[in-house]
């Protein structure tokens, strides 16, 4: 790999300018999610057999267009892209609800966009509209095998250990092996021959299933020689998106502890007035807006640039993992027992904390493809 | 006040681009070994070497000046172009890609926080005489604020000035004011009014450097050399026109100056930063696992630190104030600092501790010692935390004595 001599953040400043329509996207989508999803109705879904509210989430899709948000007019779409999808997903963070945001309407949405127009558009149109759930496994090699069956079918076989939202999942684009390499496949879930079991999980809000495949059939979306390129963009895409989500709970954490601090008093003063906690929160202020400043750039360069968004992917991703980590810790801290009950939302944060931190690849990982990037 | 047709950005920074070319070499194409090996924080320089060094960026701050990019978002009054301040940031990112002369501490406190203080608070008179030769760097200005009993609690000055026919006299002793030895103008914070409450007891006064009765003495420092002074101030005999602003004003007129810090700090460190990882890639040996990891996460580090600077610079271009990422900027350029030493001990190892006379090995101690120095100036990290949970979290004040 040619290493970048300025490891810099190469794009005109003006990217990460305030947009009016954006401040706009943010108020309906917190609107909708104050109304609909408070921290007792998104508990209620979670637990629900399939693990989200469908009417939420078709709401979602009626009244702001969330799966065709970023896609291209051409392809039915509204022609945003990653920069307002970042959007919606920060404040999905923010209110840690359960519906398939980032795996329908991010990863399972763009992973079939990678294919050619024509190819797969059965499950393309659906997944827009978001009348079906559309998701991407991750994208390791050595799990699942596509043989190929006559004219341009393709078999599946092999057992994906962790698929997001993997049990509600109509359809699941994979990598699989072929002959001539890894290729990018959708498998449509509904009437194939898959098993599914759904798992036990760490983040009590976003569902994963194991799937098994004992020859379902499976359409060629992205072929060996290109499929390289492709799952690059697409990881890129998950950890910026992923650190969008980060913002918004981070964000969360921060304006929660505040308000509880502020309220509470001991000692006859309000917890907010020791030094000590004031600092730590100044301290989440700073993780909140290094994050900020990650994820939204990493949301602008993908949309701008989704092959040339590698760095600004893994400084998200690095920075944005660590961030969480600490301020869904310190939240639970600051706030004392409370916050250790298993009525009190922190734990969900945290859980959810703890289950995305492996879920694109770890911050040490991020900071590995830093290295050779640099070239150090 | 911005003009109201503004040049196109693109071209604007295509032609500075082109001047910074014809005055300076890229910075990405210097060579690695060759040339100054410099990371010092502070320099250690003699009285000689502050002077010569002063004197060789005024000149390529003057050279800039005269070519019109210097003072690109100061009214035409002044030798300005009367720009957004997002010129002025375009201008800086490219300007940072060039070798030119390292501005020292003196010219930013000088250019960015004294003359603004000075056009807003002086009399015509004042800003005649002061605010172009300070942009164009002919009057360097040092910060006679800090006193051994008055550091963070800046209120707490006791140096007095007392007025006397139609002089004033000032008296105190002055410490850690960097750059005294070389600065024409000293901004001094003095108690004019020892009966009122502490913060309504001030006034700020532009002394000339040369006055009879001021002494400057320099101090050492943790790095060796001596880049601050303490100041004695000995029935220095001043006008009143040398006063800048009310008398009672003065700690609005020091919050003037403390508060232009902020834009300034966006940039601190990344230099370096950038010349950690330049070293990481030259060691000429294979990075182990951990290694590779602190560099990355240096990287990660000042890439953010980048783009807190870029999304000050986008919010300011659109015309708006800039949020809390503006006010986090000296503590992410800290960090930024803390690291870059962190990454030089673990790539030196015993280099960094006895110098083998190799280049840029030893050369880092001075970034490694200096560092700390920046923790504590203008405003220590324990400030800026107090700043950012009282303004912009809103959380009860710090008990006031
Ligand atoms: C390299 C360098 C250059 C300088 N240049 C100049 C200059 O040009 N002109 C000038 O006037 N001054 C200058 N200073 C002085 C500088 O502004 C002061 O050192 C600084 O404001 C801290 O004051 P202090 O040293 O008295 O420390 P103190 O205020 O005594 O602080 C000591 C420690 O206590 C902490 N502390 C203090 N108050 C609080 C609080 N309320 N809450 C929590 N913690 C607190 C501090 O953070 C610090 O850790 C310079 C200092 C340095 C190191």
């Amino acid at each position: 790999m040619k290493s970048l001599a300025r490891p810099w953040p190469e794009a005109s400043p003006s990217l990460l300018a305030p947009v009016a329509e954006h401040a706009d996207l943010r108020a309906v989508v917190r609107q909708i999610l104050d109304d609909h999803a408070s921290h007792e109705k998104v508990r209620v879904s979670a637990e629900s057999p399939l693990g989200y509210a469908p009417e939420l989430w078709k709401l979602l899709n009626q009244e702001m267009s969330l799966s065709a948000l970023a896609v291209p007019e051409a392809r039915g779409g509204l022609g945003y892209g990653l920069r307002e999808l970042g959007v919606v997903l920060e404040e999905c963070g923010r209110a840690l609800v359960c519906e398939p945001v980032l795996a329908s309407a991010v990863l399972g949405v763009q992973s079939l966009l990678r294919a050619p127009e024509g190819v797969a558009e059965e499950l393309l149109q659906p997944a827009v509209r978001g009348d079906v759930v559309v998701t991407m496994a991750p994208l390791e090699p050595g799990h699942v095998d596509a043989v190929a069956v006559g004219g341009d079918g393709w078999a599946v076989h092999g057992r994906l250990p962790r698929v997001l939202q993997g049990g509600a999942a109509d359809a699941v684009m994979l990598l699989a092996g072929t002959e001539a390499g890894p290729a990018l496949f959708a498998v449509d879930l509904r009437d194939a021959p898959v098993r599914r079991e759904e798992l036990t999980t760490i983040d009590l809000r976003r569902r994963q299933a194991a799937l098994i495949f004992e020859g379902a059939s499976a359409a060629l979306l992205v072929p060996p020689e290109r499929a390289h390129e492709a799952t690059a963009v697409l990881h890129d895409l998950a950890r910026a998106s992923l650190a969008c989500e980060h913002v918004g709970v981070v964000d969360r954490m921060l304006s929660m502890t505040l308000d509880h601090v502020s309220q509470r008093h001991q000692f006859g003063r309000p917890l907010g007035s020791f030094q000590v906690i004031k600092h730590r929160l100044a301290d989440m202020l700073v993780d909140l807006e290094r994050s900020r400043s990650a994820a939204r750039y990493a949301a602008s360069v993908w949309t701008d640039d989704p092959k040339g968004a590698s760095l600004a992917a893994d400084v998200a991703a690095a920075v944005c993992t660590e961030a969480t980590l600490r301020a869904t810790a310190d939240a639970v801290q600051l706030h004392g027992g409370i916050a250790f009950t298993w009525e009190h939302e922190a734990h969900y944060y945290v859980r959810r904390a703890l289950g995305d931190e492996p879920l694109f690849g770890d911050a040490r990982g991020a900071r590995a493809r830093i290295a050779e990037q640099v070239g150090v | 006040m911005s003009k109201t047709t503004l040049p196109d950005m693109d071209t604007f920074v295509a032609e500075a681009r082109a001047w910074l070319a014809s005055v300076a070499t890229p910075r990405a194409t210097r060579a690695w070994g060759v040339g100054s090996d410099s990371v010092a924080v502070f320099e250690n320089w003699t009285a000689e070497q502050e002077h010569a060094e002063t004197d060789r960026i005024r000149a390529y701050e003057q050279a800039k000046f005269d070519a019109g990019w210097g003072a690109l978002d100061w009214p035409e009054e002044h030798g300005g172009q009367d720009l957004p301040v997002s010129y002025v940031l375009a201008f800086r990112r490219e300007e940072a890609a060039f070798d030119v002369p390292r501005r020292t501490e003196m010219f930013s406190v000088t250019q960015q926080l004294v003359a603004p203080a000075v056009a807003q608070w002086g009399t015509a008179e004042q800003r005649d005489r002061y605010v172009r030769a300070m942009l164009r760097a002919d009057l360097i200005a040092c910060q006679l604020f800090s006193e051994t009993e008055a550091g963070s609690d800046l209120a707490a000055v006791r140096t007095r000035a007392v007025q006397r026919d139609d002089r004033w006299v000032l008296t105190g002793h002055k410490v850690w004011t960097s750059g005294a030895r070389v600065a024409d103008i000293g901004v001094a914070v003095c108690r004019t009014d020892p009966g009122a409450p502490k913060h309504a007891g001030l006034t700020v006064f532009l002394v000339p450097m040369d006055s009879s009765g001021i002494t400057v003495r320099p101090v050492r420092q943790m790095t060796g050399g001596a880049s601050f002074n303490e100041v004695y101030l000995d029935e220095v005999e001043l006008p009143d026109d040398y006063r800048l602003g009310p008398v009672g004003k003065g700690w609005n007129v020091a919050l003037t100056v403390l508060s232009a810090e902020r834009l300034d700090s966006g940039n601190l460190g990344l230099p370096n930063a950038d010349r950690a990882v330049e070293l990481a890639r030259h060691l000429g040996r294979p990075l182990d696992a951990l290694e590779r990891d602190r560099v990355a996460d240096l990287v990660t580090r000042s890439y953010v630190q980048r783009l807190a600077g870029m999304r000050v610079a986008a919010a300011l271009g659109a015309g708006k104030e800039p949020g809390p990422e503006a006010s986090v900027g000296k503590l992410l350029a800290t960090d930024t600092m803390a690291r870059t030493s962190e990454v030089a001990r673990m790539l030196l190892g015993p280099e960094l501790t006895v110098d083998s006379g190799r280049w840029g090995t030893w050369a880092w101690t001075e970034h490694v010692l200096g560092a700390p120095g920046y923790r504590i100036a203008g405003g220590t990290d324990e400030i800026q935390h107090n700043i950012l949970a009282e303004r912009v979290l809103g959380l009860p004040k710090e008990p006031q004595a």
